[in-house]
């Protein structure tokens, strides 16, 4: 098996050296990159799998590094943020960035991200978008009936339920940002929307998840946004 | 903090000639020719084409601002481009011909106004002017010349330049120069020499010019020796105001001596009561006249009293006026010989120095208030008649009965005295005495129905009649017009003390707000629109509407008042800090009248009032719509200043908690670092004498209080936020569950109890800032975790009451004893650490809570769980209900 190839771009050299440590002891190779300019060459030359990206870099805006980066390429990119900071990480996700950890995170945290990274680049996001039917451990989603199935029993959403599960599902694994999620759904951003946002998504996990036993498809970034998880992640993640 | 106040004005410079041609516009370029090899960044705003090649010439080199062109009426004229050479911003513009007024729609109406928002921004400006055009002096170059100025502009202008620089040449030289047509093309050269150019004309203005420029310097002088301290002033002269036409001349001339002896100008108008019964003209003339004497630097006031004398007399006691300056129409004796305004006043105020202007165009006046005074209306005659009925068939039924004819002729004279009452005008007065008389001459004396008298006493009782009809029905008039008078009076201070009462009791901002822009719409009648104001930036606007108005015009004029240009002009307003829009100077296009209120120095609202175009405000109203924004002004600046000290409060109150939290949380912190050291030093150094056990207890325990410093930052950083500004909160409308299970997910990294949430209904929304709510959830259940025992349950309840959102964490442990729960909260408060770690609540955490819950206008409480165990409680405000769509 191949190694899968992980760029971390971190200019802190203790936090730099937990993320070399934890990922080397679980068998990826890696690069460390400790300025933006090098990064940026590292990303053309190693071509990784996951890049993970601390947005406080000496000589880039990390922003910038992600909306250079999505010009070509698709390579899923963690950001590495500190807690509190919601407006970087929402601008981050916005501009392309998958997913984020904050500082201070647990090793387990960074793996279970990296992971589900990986897990995104490899199930191929074309492909995924150009199928007739998405499926999701017990979830399958038909997109050409407009159609919901857990556990192979059908579940009736309203039409702005559906559009909702429809944009996560097509962004599997990747954090969607509240604005994001009305602009796909409803069609414009307003801020006093957010909470109407917050009851559609709760009564849409309330449908899908009910007869679950606890599992979940939807997690909830406070302040943040949503995302859809990978099936398998969440049972992994109970255990 | 950048109010207006920090910003450097301009400085302007006048060239100042006493004729057309000698030379301003020439002086001007040249020494700005200089500035310009200096490095002074120098463009040119507007220049008078000109005839000769010399003032040519040295345009070239200078940058332009180039010219806009507008059209008006079918013609093109080019303006100034104000907001081109703002946008430029130069160090220094040159704007030829000061006096110059604009064509309409432009934002000033004259070009002084320009260079005022120049020089407000900072830019220094160069201007020409002729000495004619200058307000106080216009009448005096009138009279020499006898040519009317009509581009006149006000002397604070003038006395505003930092520099005058007068340009003067021999106006035997400036003959020649006219000539040899180096001022004016040929043809107009005959012309001129004819009329302005005389030099007798030239010689006189010239000397005015002199005399102009020697006063400013004077007043330059005594300002610099006196430090500008305007209370040092000795001379006060006050002028009387009338709508009579001459009365411009009398202000201008008493502008004029204020100005030379450097004294206190007051202009003083009397309301006899019969601003009512003025004409349109009149009206109009007097508001003319107001506006003219403050544009002089003159100090409006107006009182009402009956009497002229009396009135000027009162004021200029109580004000110490020195000099009073009147007009000689002023002076004459009125219908009844009374004593002279002048002898009536300087038998009250002997010491009082009298001038008395001639104003020779008196004439028209006295026709105008004959026509307006005695004006007849049909009705009236109608009124005349039906009384004059009734009185004749009741002297009939008297003369039947045998009365004598002195009591029907008292009853003529009462039927006169009714007509008095019922009708208007002076004219009626006459005539209805008139009639009086012949119709009792007709009815009761022999021969009856004739006009014919046998008796030779008659006439005598007529001419009596006659007159005392005329005196008791004038004394009428009178009295019912001092009655009105009366009224008026008593509404104008109902009115004010209404208003003062409601902005007084206002018991909020916008209520105050609120409660003065209604006084407004009641005393106008039109609707007004108030745009709130903070850091030069509209925030809102609010529009109040006229109940006199219907609903769709009051509409429209909503529409009208967020129109792209009115807002335009409020922004100026807020700029300027100036009234400015409809019968103001400064975009008299406009669609409202706006007034900038100002608090310590800054812009804090504007309020605009839709005006009608055609029917203006009468001056009576006028004076009482602001005299009631003054009031509101104040009332506005109380209400700012009770903020600024609220603010300031709070921010004490918040400084004080914040380092008592700091104080506590440096305290907090010791342990976990010190245990966490401690156990990294023991497995560094006897890393091979431990078993594999003791190891692994000794990285369990680093890894726990690892995890309890991070909470502690976490707490940290929500004390740092508390201390952001004025409003340190983020508010939103967040899913409670969302935020529960978030918290509840954060305390799970650190213990492995389970935690469980009731929320009751589902989707339950609340106000809050979403982190530090967060933050109070986690500290209440790691408390609740980690002093309670292992077996005791933990959970969270969330439930509606009334308009808010109860939050509860309840434990089943051993409950805390009630002298403790005091002290829960307490302790912090007097900010004695004594054992902080050993016992519960004791730390940051509680306190922290109890901080971010009162800036959540909430409150956290404790009690008993039943039947042991404790339950921690506080409430947020419920947020709106979703609906599915």
């Amino acid at each position: 098996m191949n190694l899968k190839r992980i760029l971390i771009i971190e200019d802190d050299i203790a936090i730099g050296n937990l993320m070399k440590m934890t990922i080397e002891l679980h068998g990826y190779h890696y690069k460390l990159a400790t300025k933006g300019k090098e990064a940026l060459r590292e990303v053309i030359s190693m071509q990784p799998d996951v890049i993970i990206l601390d947005l406080g870099l000496p000589d880039i805006d990390g922003i910038d590094i992600i909306l250079k980066v999505r010009t070509w390429s698709q390579i899923p990119i963690i950001v590495v943020s500190a807690r509190g900071e919601e407006t970087e990480k929402i601008k981050a996700l916005d501009m392309g960035a998958d997913d984020y950890v904050e500082k201070p995170f647990s090793v387990d945290e960074l793996l279970a991200r990296i992971r589900a990274a990986l897990r995104r680049s490899v199930s191929n996001v074309v492909t995924m978008k150009e199928q007739p039917i998405f499926t999701n451990g017990p979830l399958s989603i038909d997109y050409l009936s407009n159609t919901v199935f857990v556990n192979n029993k059908e579940i009736h959403l309203t039409p702005n339920e559906y559009k909702l599960l429809e944009t996560l599902s097509k962004n599997l694994g990747k954090v969607l940002t509240h604005n994001y999620l009305l602009k796909q759904v409803w069609g414009d951003a307003l801020d006093t929307d957010i909470p109407n946002l917050r009851v559609f998504m709760a009564t849409l996990r309330k449908k899908i998840e009910k007869d679950l036993n606890q599992g979940k498809f939807i997690q909830t970034h406070i302040r943040v946004g949503y995302r859809m998880i990978h099936w398998e992640k969440s049972e992994e993640k109970k255990n | 903090m950048t109010h207006n106040s920090n910003r450097k004005s301009g400085q302007l410079k006048i060239f100042l000639g006493y004729a057309a041609g000698v030379g301003k516009t020439y002086a001007m370029l040249k020494e700005a020719k200089e500035q310009l090899q200096q490095g002074t960044d120098v463009v040119i705003g507007y220049i008078e084409p000109h005839p000769r090649k010399e003032t040519n010439a040295l345009i070239e080199g200078f940058e332009v601002v180039p010219t806009k062109v507008f059209s008006y009426k079918g013609k093109s004229f080019r303006e100034l481009d104000l907001d081109g050479i703002i946008q430029r911003a130069p160090d220094l513009v040159l704007i030829d011909e000061l006096a110059h007024t604009n064509i309409p729609n432009l934002r000033h109406a004259k070009r002084y106004g320009d260079v005022q928002e120049l020089l407000n921004q900072g830019i220094n400006v160069y201007t020409t002017l002729n000495i004619q055009h200058i307000e106080s002096l216009h009448d005096l170059v009138e009279e020499i010349t006898q040519i009317k100025v009509r581009e006149r502009i006000p002397d604070a202008i003038v006395d505003q330049a930092s520099q005058i620089k007068l340009v003067d040449i021999e106006p035997e030289e400036l003959i020649k120069r006219l000539k040899e047509g180096k001022i004016y093309k040929q043809p107009y050269v005959e012309k001129a020499l004819n009329h302005f150019f005389q030099q007798d004309n030239l010689i006189a203005l010239r000397e005015i010019a002199l005399r102009r420029i020697a006063d400013t310097v004077h007043l330059k002088t005594k300002c610099i020796q006196l430090n500008t301290v305007q209370n040092n002033v000795l001379e006060h002269i006050l002028v009387g105001i009338s709508s009579s036409p001459t009365n411009a001349k009398v202000i201008r001339t008493a502008a004029r001596l204020a100005q030379a002896l450097h004294g206190k100008f007051t202009a003083l108008y009397v309301d006899r009561g019969n601003s009512l019964t003025l004409s349109k003209a009149d009206e109009e003339r007097l508001k003319d006249h107001m506006k003219l004497a403050q544009q002089l630097e003159g100090k409006v006031v107006t009182v009402q009293e009956d009497s002229i004398a009396t009135a000027i007399a009162n004021y200029a006691q109580i004000s110490g006026v020195t000099k009073l300056v009147i007009g000689r129409t002023m002076t004459k004796s009125n219908f009844f010989g009374k004593t002279k305004i002048t002898d009536k006043i300087n038998e009250l105020l002997p010491d009082l120095s009298i001038y008395i202007v001639p104003d020779q165009e008196n004439t028209p006046k006295k026709k105008i208030d004959v026509k307006t005074d005695f004006k007849l209306q049909p009705l009236d005659f109608l009124k005349m008649i039906f009384v004059f009925v009734i009185v004749a068939l009741v002297g009939l039924f008297f003369k039947s009965l045998g009365i004598s004819e002195v009591n029907i002729i008292t009853i003529f004279i009462l039927g006169v005295l009714i007509v008095a009452i019922w009708t208007t005008g002076w004219l009626m007065n006459i005539i209805s005495s008139l009639v009086a008389v012949l119709s009792f001459n007709f009815l009761f004396t022999k021969p009856i129905f004739s006009f014919e008298v046998y008796h030779q006493d008659y006439p005598m009782t007529f001419t009596i009649m006659f007159v005392s009809g005329v005196i008791t029905s004038s004394l009428m008039k009178k009295v019912k017009m001092q009655g009105r008078q009366a009224i008026q009076k008593s509404y104008r201070m109902e009115t004010l003390l209404e208003t003062n009462r409601k902005l007084q009791s206002a018991s909020t901002y916008e209520r105050l707000i609120e409660e003065g822009a209604m006084e407004i719409v009641k005393i106008t009648e039109r609707p007004v629109c108030f745009y709130l104001v903070d850091d030069k930036q509209m925030l809102h606007h609010t529009f109040y509407k006229s109940p006199f108005l219907s609903t769709t015009q009051n509409c429209e004029q909503e529409h009208r008042f967020s129109d792209k240009n009115e807002v335009a002009i409020v922004y100026w307003v807020i700029n300027n800090e100036r009234t400015a829009g409809m019968t103001t100077d400064v975009f008299k296009e406009a669609h409202g009248y706006y007034v900038p209120f100002l608090s310590n120095n800054k812009v804090i609202g504007v309020m605009g009032i839709s005006l009608h175009k055609k029917e203006q405000l009468p001056s009576f109203e006028w004076q009482v719509l602001h005299a009631i924004l003054n009031d509101f002004s104040l009332a506005l600046d109380k209400w700012q200043l009770l903020r600024i000290n609220e603010d300031v409060r709070r921010e004490k109150e918040l400084e004080q908690i914040q380092s008592n939290l700091l104080r506590s949380i440096s305290h907090d912190l010791r342990t976990p670092l010190t245990s966490i050291s401690g156990h990294a030093d023991i497995l560094k150094t006897n890393d091979q004498k431990m078993s594999g056990n003791q190891r692994q207890t000794l990285y369990e325990d680093i890894y726990y209080n690892a995890n309890r410093l991070v909470q502690l930052v976490e707490n940290l950083l929500a004390v740092s936020k508390l201390s952001n500004g004025h409003f340190p909160l983020q508010m939103q409308e967040e899913l409670l569950e969302d935020v529960i299970h978030e918290a509840i997910h954060q305390l799970s990294k650190n213990s492995t109890r389970p935690i469980q949430a009731y929320i009751e209904p589902e989707f339950l929304l609340a106000h809050m800032d979403t982190r530090l709510i967060g933050q109070v959830l986690i500290n209440l259940l790691d408390n609740a975790v980690s002093y309670t025992p292992v077996e005791s349950i933990v959970a969270v309840y969330a439930f509606e009451r009334e308009s808010n959102v109860i939050i509860e964490v309840r434990d089943t442990g051993k409950g805390i004893p009630d002298e403790q729960k005091i002290e829960l909260f307490q302790t912090f408060k007097k900010s004695h650490m004594g054992q902080g770690d050993t016992k519960r609540g004791l730390g940051i955490g509680l306190s922290l809570c109890q901080t971010i819950l009162k800036l959540h206008e909430s409150e956290l409480t404790v009690r008993d769980n039943i039947p042991h165990g404790t339950i921690f409680s506080f409430y947020l405000k419920r947020g709106g209900v979703v609906n599915e769509s």
